[in-house]
């Protein structure tokens, strides 16, 4: 039998693939392309990935099965030639705030092993370094001693950070430890303790005292691994022999000093998922909650006495409260008045109510419109502030005990933000952990290094002779998966960082390492747009690596729409030729030249340069209003001043991890949400923002679904169904019946929808270990609605007909109906003429739910209204033609009085934008700064900038 | 049963448990054997079992109690390994059951000398423990305290009343027990007895004479709260520590802080609100995270 040498899809029926079939070449490099809502995906993961895992899953148990959500069934006839099918798709990093790009990648395991294996620990006191030792060589030194020689075991103890001496002492006293010392003077925790909060005391903790005996080597190693355990895992222990040891018993074994050995390490002693070894304010996450001020105040323009404060800061309507003789006294003392609105507050008088009076003791005075008497009144106490205030109760909810459990109160919770824990200091480990080293760093130290410098680090480290061989064979682990993340583009990043900080096409990328690191051959990759999020410059990086995996062996199917990723397959497959009902079909497949040549072909005409996105003849001239940025510091930002001019077309560019986001999403767009409308949001770091007064609203177009149930769609987000609801409700029958436009609504029950399948017109069948089953509901036929409801027509069309029609459709059905004619005329100029109106939201692509958006703000275009529009990254999933039409739509908006800020990597869209800001000029730490701006032609002038080079290419 | 025979029931019981220890001292397993209970401090009779705690060298368990015969005689035995003895003892507050159990008892044998020293140091009361148990007490006394009071003037009941005199009994008696340093028993109230019998009369001796009249009956609560103020700096103490950064602190604050039901605890926040030493006030809080409108919760405020 000869060896497949093809994949053969044959009637592929999935969503709008009409009966298509295909042969694509195994081992080979094939990308299917086409304009968004073409099918391509359909194709590549619905029919080849959905079929390739469910053929796998089928030879699993149904057990396991049964706890794996499956792919539904393809509406394929057959699909022969499969092999077992990895996708990796544009799926944003994780939002668990402890996924990082080491934990993703696998690689903090080998950096975990590294340092359990090599790590070198520090006495915490003199930091001499010590060696590793079990338990049982430990316990095997200290018998050693003479017979009848009593030995303490110890653990060094440390306040708890931001506790007082006496939690600290009661957590210990719950882990069950009593006996201590404190600055060497024996203590018991049963006895009430004299600490000095100021002070830094040398806290111990006794954990056993055992008087040796020719048996007790067992019980001491025991004791040993029990006192880690109790301690929490930590991996110091303090062995004293009372009376004084012998000369040269530490030697070589723990420090000669402090007498501290460092006991045996584990991987799981680095891990910040371990409860025991995170930090213990973050408990692993690196950040923690601390009370935002201004999240206390609900009406800057109100007084306190009128309710400006937060009701659980200040309650107005608690009139004999302590709290109404604390902020009168305080009033009276700092002489300021509750009736002024808050906002005209002086600056010190808000520090003082956030912050306290520092010490100051302030009088506590009866308030003249109190009824009683307050206990207060006549005291005098210090006052720490709201801020303090709320920030100590959160500490002690979040505390757990055991008649309550632990939890975060939303009155509190509501005024926090995250910012970098204090204690550890985004380390997330605890401190003890960051004490042990490799080649003299620790492993915190290792995962802020960008990967470049991290890679350089490894290749100098040295081990002694008796861990070499063990640490070389992980450290050349590490440097290959290092070495692969950088030659795929990722060079800044760090192993540190987190996942919902990565953008999707990083993510992808990161996942793409990880998959030629395992060197599988015979696997079918599926891959969605690679080289989003890439500039120019990297893309090459990304063809190589998938060039790579295709030549271990593998077969590579990519949904791409990248010219170059095009240039670069061996085969390539075009579905179109237009988007909806309107493609579905092979419209080319073969090589580059064949598709170039296919007439027919969209893509063959960019292609081949048939068709283009033209430059635009003429660029707007810039006004005189700009949004001004000061002093911008977020992130990699190197104090950045920036002037953007408004009612132009203008595009952030620069290489990934330049700080394009940092600077528009993280402080622009940020602070002018605070200064619109007074969003309880914290921007990025920055001096000011000027010029927020220039525009009414701030708006983000993504890509993010419209709604994610399946009754919302196109209609309903656009607010067309509410009009087409009034007009049935308002036919003749349907007064008669005494129905009113709620009635046609899907998600209103007792109306006229079908109440079988409550509107959805399917029924989903769980089936266990088998892929949920979708039928046609049997009661409205797929209807949506009763037959009541279907009763009522316009024109000889019920709702559900309506529903059933594109858009084009029904622009020309309801070409009399001025409103509706307008919002379906802008939907079908930005290219959705074929979807359908009651299409659900859960089955548009990206690019269509950015397009739907976009037309949705179109349509509400105000004379004289300036709104500024910022998208990032809008091209990710359109084809060239479908640009085509985004650039159509972002012009109409800044024809119409709008400004319109683009992250963007495209060429074309940087070619067709008024002004161009490229930041960088490398990505992390050699970026942060505005290398160039001006026109596209200007741009293209400076010599330092990546993407003046690559324009120079496209505008000739 | 005669003094004779009591003896000798004595020396039976002293006689098993020798022979017990003996034999368990020759398994290198077993580091240290602790006697409690009668046998301990007590007097045996013949219904009387041993009690007896083994301390065994750190290992995993496959039962930690066993119900043993010696000459006829039940030994129950409980079984710990070596740290997790240490570690709970050394949690145990000062005051409470287990630890008065084994305050009570006996270190009969030890491989290790250093286990003696911990042992006779376990015994000890701190300052802190005492003020502590005189807390979570005095909780339990106040509610009896608002009990007889209730049963008194409100159900118009003199004999429930007197009973819950009774109950405070053991109570009190525990109270001055802790004071002392001394870890109460089950005997508390016959240990004060002897030292100072007005001091329990009220409580002990004059409910269990017959009906007390009713102004017998508010003597006796007042007397209650005679008890309750001449504790009362001790007990508020570690409530007064908690407290002392001037902060107000919501009852789920303290609840968290002394582990203890709130129910319980807000009894002797009120009685230290009601002579004056904090005051009570409120917090607005929101019941769930989805509640619009507020709700007060109680808090305590301390200005020294």
């Amino acid at each position: 039998m000869s060896i497949r040498t093809s994949i053969e899809i044959s009637g592929a029926k999935q969503n709008n693939l009409k009966n298509v079939s295909v042969e694509i070449p195994r081992d080979k490099l094939t990308v299917i392309t086409g304009v968004s809502g073409s099918g391509k995906s359909s194709l590549a993961f619905d029919v080849i990935y959905g079929e390739g895992q469910r053929r796998f899953l089928d030879s699993i148990s149904n057990f396991a099965k049964s706890r794996i959500s499956q792919l539904k069934k393809a509406k394929v006839d057959y699909v022969r030639g499969l092999s077992p099918v990895i996708a990796i798709e544009q799926k944003k990093g994780n939002n668990n705030p402890r996924s990082t790009v080491g934990t993703v990648t696998d690689t903090n395991d080998y950096l975990r092993l590294l340092f359990a294996t090599a790590g070198t620990g520090h006495c915490p006191e003199c930091s001499k370094p010590l060696r590793q030792l079990s338990a049982a060589q430990i316990a095997e030194h200290i018998t050693g001693l003479p017979e009848g020689t009593v030995i303490e075991l110890r653990a060094p103890v440390y306040k708890i950070y931001g506790e007082d001496y006496s939690y600290t002492f009661q957590q210990l006293r719950e882990k069950g430890f009593k006996h201590l010392l404190i600055d060497g003077e024996p203590v018991s925790l049963g006895d009430e303790l004299e600490t000095d909060e100021g002070k830094s005391h040398v806290i111990e903790i006794v954990i056993d005292r055992i008087t040796l005996r020719h048996d007790t080597y067992i019980q001491l190693t025991k004791s040993i691994e029990a006192a880690i355990l109790a301690l929490d895992e930590d991996i110091m222990i303090k062995v004293e022999v009372m009376g004084g040891a012998p000369v040269g018993f530490y030697e070589h074994f723990a420090c000669p000093d402090h007498h501290f050995f460092l006991c045996d390490m584990q991987p799981f002693h680095f891990s910040f998922n371990t409860p025991a070894s995170a930090c213990h304010t973050c408990l692993g996450v690196g950040m923690s909650y601390v009370v935002e001020p201004h999240f206390l105040v609900v009406a800057p323009e109100k007084s306190i006495s009128r309710g400006a404060l937060k009701n659980t800061v200040f309650n107005t309507s608690g009139k004999d409260s302590y709290r109404t003789v604390l902020m009168y006294s305080l009033s009276q003392k700092y002489n300021f008045s509750l009736d002024t609105p808050f906002h005209e507050l002086s600056k010190e008088i808000h520090e003082l109510l956030f912050f306290g009076s520092r010490g100051e003791l302030v009088p506590m005075l009866q308030p003249p419109f109190s009824q009683k008497k307050n206990w207060l009144t006549g005291r005098d106490r210090t006052f720490a502030g709201f801020v303090h205030e709320m920030e100590s109760w959160y500490k002690h909810y979040i505390r757990k005990s055991s008649t309550t459990e632990a939890f975060e109160p939303t009155f509190i919770k509501d005024c926090m933000i995250e910012k970098i824990c204090p204690e550890c200091s985004g380390a997330r480990l605890k401190q003890q952990r960051l004490q042990v080293t490799v080649g003299g760093k620790n492993i915190d130290q290792l995962s802020r290094m960008q990967l470049q410098e991290l890679l350089a680090f490894l290749t100098t480290l040295r081990f002694e002779q008796e861990v070499r061989d063990v640490a070389e064979t992980i450290v050349r682990e590490l440097h290959t998966r290092i070495s692969l993340l950088i030659e795929i583009g990722l060079h800044y990043i760090n192993l540190g960082r987190r996942s919902d900080s990565i953008s999707g096409g990083e993510m992808q990328r990161i996942k793409m390492s990880t998959q030629i690191s395992s060197e599988l051959m015979g696997m079918l990759y599926i891959m969605d747009e690679p080289s989003i999020g890439l500039h120019p410059r990297d893309s090459g990086r990304v063809i190589d690596t998938m060039k790579k995996l295709r030549d271990l062996g593998n077969t590579v199917i990519v949904v791409e729409h990248d010219l170059e990723t095009i240039g670069c397959a061996d085969h390539i497959i075009e579905i179109g030729p237009g988007p909806g009902i309107h493609g579905g079909n092979v419209v080319a497949s073969g090589t580059l030249e064949d598709i170039k040549n296919a007439a027919e072909s969209v893509t063959g005409g960019y292609l081949s340069g048939r068709t283009v996105i033209p430059v635009p003849e003429q660029r707007r001239n810039l006004g005189d209003t700009f949004l001004s940025i000061q002093g911008a510091r977020e992130n990699n930002l190197k104090d950045v001043d920036l002037d953007i001019p408004l009612n132009v077309f203008i595009c952030i560019t620069g290489v990934s991890g330049s700080g394009k986001s940092s600077l528009i999403n993280e402080i622009l767009t940020k602070q002018l949400k605070i200064d619109k409308t007074g969003a309880r949001i914290v921007a990025g770091k920055h001096d000011y923002v000027f010029g927020a007064d220039l525009v009414n609203h701030v708006i983000n177009i993504d890509q993010s679904p419209i709604g994610r149930n399946s009754k919302s769609n196109p209609a309903t987000y656009i607010g067309l169904y509410d009009k087409i609801r009034d007009l049935f409700a308002s036919q003749p029958e349907a007064v008669e019946r005494g129905y009113q436009s709620i009635d046609f609504s899907l998600t209103h029950a007792n109306g006229t929808r079908c109440e079988h399948c409550a509107g959805d017109g399917i029924i989903v069948t769980s089936l266990q270990f088998m892929a949920d089953i979708e039928t046609i509901c049997p009661v409205c036929k797929g209807n949506r609605f009763s037959e009541e409801g279907l009763e009522i027509r316009i024109r000889d069309k019920s709702i559900s007909d309506v529903l059933e029609m594109t858009v084009e459709e029904a622009a020309e059905f309801f070409a009399d109906h001025k409103y509706l004619k307008h919002k379906l005329g802008i939907m079908n100029e930005l290219g959705l003429g074929y979807l359908t109106l009651g299409q659900s939201s859960t089955t548009l692509s990206g690019g269509e739910a950015q397009r739907v958006k976009l037309s949705n703000e179109l349509a509400k275009i105000k004379r004289g209204a300036h709104n500024l529009y910022i998208l990032d990254e809008p091209t990710t999933g359109l084809h060239l033609a479908d640009i085509q039409k985004l650039l159509l739509a972002l012009n109409k908006l800044v024809d119409g009085g709008h400004s319109v800020i683009v992250i963007e990597h495209h060429l074309d869209v940087m070619k067709s934008a008024d002004y161009i800001i490229d930041m960088g000029p490398e990505g992390g730490n050699g970026g942060g700064y505005v290398v160039a701006e001006g026109t596209p032609e200007q741009v293209a002038k400076v010599g330092v900038s990546h993407t003046g080079r690559y324009l120079r290419s496209v505008l000739g | 049963m005669e003094e004779s025979g009591l003896r000798e029931l004595q020396e039976r019981y002293r006689a098993a448990s020798d022979s017990f220890v003996d034999r368990v001292k020759k398994d290198a397993n077993v580091i240290a054997v602790i006697v409690c209970g009668s046998l301990a401090y007590d007097t045996v009779w013949e219904k009387s079992d041993i009690d007896m705690t083994l301390i065994i060298r750190d290992q995993t368990l496959q039962q930690n109690a066993y119900c043993l015969d010696e000459d006829g005689i039940i030994i129950n035995v409980q079984l710990f390994e070596r740290s997790s003895f240490k570690r709970g003892m050394d949690r145990l507050l000062g005051g409470s059951m287990p630890q008065s159990y084994f305050a009570k008892g006996q270190m009969v044998y030890s491989s290790d000398d250093s286990l003696y020293e911990y042992f006779d140091e376990m015994r000890r009361m701190g300052t802190q423990d005492i003020a502590r148990s005189l807390l979570w007490r005095s909780c339990e006394l106040i509610d009896i305290f608002h009990k007889c009071q209730k049963w008194l003037t409100v159900r118009k009941d003199a004999r429930y009343t007197q009973f819950f005199l009774l109950k405070a009994a053991d109570l009190i008696a525990g109270m001055e027990l802790c004071a002392a340093g001394e870890p109460p028993t089950r005997e508390a109230v016959l240990s004060v007895l002897e030292r100072s019998p007005e001091q329990m009369s009220p409580f002990y001796q004059q409910p269990l004479s017959g009906p007390l009249s009713e102004t017998e009956l508010w003597s006796a609560i007042r007397g209650m709260e005679q008890v309750l103020d001449r504790h009362l700096d001790a007990m508020s103490r570690p409530v007064l520590d908690f407290m002392g950064d001037q902060s107000l602190k919501t009852m789920t604050m303290l609840t968290k802080h002394f582990h203890m039901e709130g129910h319980y605890l807000i009894n002797v926040l009120e009685y230290m609100a009601e002579k004056g030493i904090i005051e009570k006030v409120s917090q607005t809080i929101r019941i769930t995270s989805k509640s619009k409108p507020a709700a007060e919760e109680i808090g305590f405020l301390y200005i020294p």
